[in-house]
C-alpha cells in the first residue's frame, strides 16, 4: 500500500546537519512518529551522519554528499543513509561498556551504540560504491512490549508555585495535539478566575502555527480579563520563531521561572 | 543551537547551557568547560535542566572534562538533565560516574558539606 519516499541530498560537512535533522524531523512527523520517536530519529541520523563527515570523508567532504532516504509504509519508518567513503560498516565496531569505569572509558564509541538501542533495527550493506545504513522504527510503538505507554495527558506537566501561580510545562514541540492540550488546560484556570499563568517553554524546540495561533488566543482572552499569560524559558528554536513573527513584543518573556512568578501576583 | 553561561560561585563554576549540545555545538561547550579547567577550577557544575537535545558528541565532552579534573581530585557534577538527556545518560552508564543532582543549588552546595 502508498509507500511513500522523501529524500535529501547534502553535501558531506557538519554545517548539512541541520538540514538533515529538520528533513528527518518533518518526515518522521508525516510518519505518525511521536516525539519521543522522532527525537531518536534525529540522535540516531546525526550519529550516522557526523561518522561519515568526521572518519569517512575526513572533514573534507565539501564536494562529496551523502543521501538520506525516509521510507513512510503502514507499519514503519525507515531511515537510508547513503556515502561513498571507504567501505565501513559501523555496526561491527565493538559496543563500548557502560558498566566500565571513568579511568578506562573511552570517550568516544557511543553514537552508534545509541543508534542500535534507539532504533528498533539498523542493517548495513555495500552495494555499487557506497556505503548504505539503514535504520527502522516500527510505527505504533506503544504496542511494542519494552515502550512506555503515551499518555497523552502526561506531555504537559501542571506545577503550583508556593506564591499560587501555576505553571504549565510541556514536554515537547507544540505541535497540534498538545496545542489543543494546553489550549484547555489554560482555558480551564482562565475560566476558574485564575487570570495569571506561566508557561515553562523550556522542553519546546519546535513550535507550530497551530501552537503560535493558541497561544495568541488564549493570551488575549487573559488580557480581555485584566490577566496575563507569560513566557518563561524559550529554547533558542523557539525564540526565533516567536522573533520573526513579532510576537516576542506581545508576550512577557523571563529567563526563569522564578522571574516570571516575581512579576506576577496570583 | 545553544548558549553556555559560566557563573562563579565561590570555589564553584557553574555552567548552564541551554538549547542543543549536538555535532555542531559540542566545540562551544567544550570550549567553555576546558575554559573553566585551564583557569585552575577543579570543582565544576552543569546545569542541564535546559538542554532538550545530546547527541554523543555533548557526552565526549563531559566524560572528558570530568577525566581531566579527576585526576586533580575535582569532580563534575550534573543538575536535573531532562527526560531526553537521561535517556542516553542512563544508557551510557554516565550515572554511574557522575553525581547528579535536583537544583542548581544542591549540587552547588554538594561540594562545601
Amino acid at each position: 500500500m502508498g509507500d511513500n519516499e522523501l529524500r535529501i541530498t547534502v553535501a558531506g560537512v557538519l554545517e548539512s546537519l541541520p538540514d538533515i535533522k529538520k528533513f528527518v524531523t518533518t518526515a518522521a512527523r508525516r510518519a505518525g512518529l511521536d516525539d519521543r520517536g522522532i527525537y531518536h530519529c534525529q540522535l540516531a541520523t546525526e550519529e550516522i551522519c557526523t561518522n561519515i563527515i568526521e572518519h569517512g570523508y575526513a572533514m573534507q567532504g565539501d564536494n562529496r554528499s551523502i543521501d538520506v532516504i525516509c521510507k513512510i509504509a503502514d507499519d514503519m519508518f525507515t531511515i537510508t543513509i547513503t556515502d561513498d567513503s571507504e567501505p565501513f560498516n559501523p555496526l561491527e565496531i565493538e559496543n563500548p561498556d557502560p558498566q566500565a569505569p571513568l579511568e578506562n572509558r573511552h570517550v568516544g564509541g557511543w553514537g552508534i551504540y545509541f543508534v542500535k538501542n534507539l532504533m528498533d533495527d539498523v542493517q548495513y550493506k555495500y552495494e555499487h560504491d557506497c556505503n548504505h545504513l539503514t535504520m527502522v522504527k516500527y510505527l505504533r510503538t506503544a504496542k511494542m512490549p519494552n515502550a512506555p505507554q503515551q499518555d497523552p495527558a502526561s506531555s504537559i506537566v501542571v506545577k503550583t508555585l508556593k506564591g499560587g501561580q501555576i505553571v504549565f510545562v510541556p514536554q515537547a514541540a507544540l505541535n497540534e495535539a498538545v496545542s489543543r492540550q494546553l489550549e484547555q488546560l489554560l482555558l480551564k484556570e482562565l475560566n476558574a478566575g485564575h487570570k495569571y499563568l506561566i508557561v515553562d517553554m523550556t522542553l519546546v524546540d519546535d513550535l507550530s502555527s497551530t501552537g503560535l495561533k493558541m497561544l495568541v488566543s488564549v493570551w488575549q482572552r487573559a488580557r480581555a480579563m485584566k490577566g496575563d499569560i507569560v513566557l518563561a524559558r524559550l529554547t533558542p528554536e523557539v525564540r526565533d520563531i516567536i522573533q520573526v513573527v513579532g510576537f516576542d513584543l506581545m508576550f512577557t518573556i523571563y529567563n526563569s521561572v522564578e522571574m516570571a512568578a516575581k512579576k506576577i501576583e496570583p | 543551537m545553544i548558549e553556555v553561561n559560566v557563573a562563579q560561585q565561590g570555589q564553584v563554576a557553574v555552567i548552564t547551557v541551554v538549547g542543543r549540545v549536538d555535532s555542531n555545538t559540542a566545540s562551544e561547550f567544550d570550549a567553555s568547560l576546558t575554559g573553566v579547567i585551564d583557569k585552575g577550577t577543579t570543582q565544576i557544575v552543569v546545569d542541564l535542566s535546559a538542554v532538550n537535545y545530546m547527541s554523543s558528541a555533548g557526552l565526549r565532552v563531559l566524560v572528558s572534562a570530568l577525566q581531566k579534573v579527576q585526576r586533580v581530585s575535582g569532580d563534575v557534577r550534573l543538575v536535573q538533565p531532562t527526560e531526553r538527556v537521561q535517556e542516553i545518560i542512563e544508557m551510557s552508564g554516565m550515572d554511574t560516574i557522575f553525581q547528579i543532582f535536583s537544583t542548581q543549588v544542591a549540587a552547588t552546595n554538594s561540594y562545601t558539606n
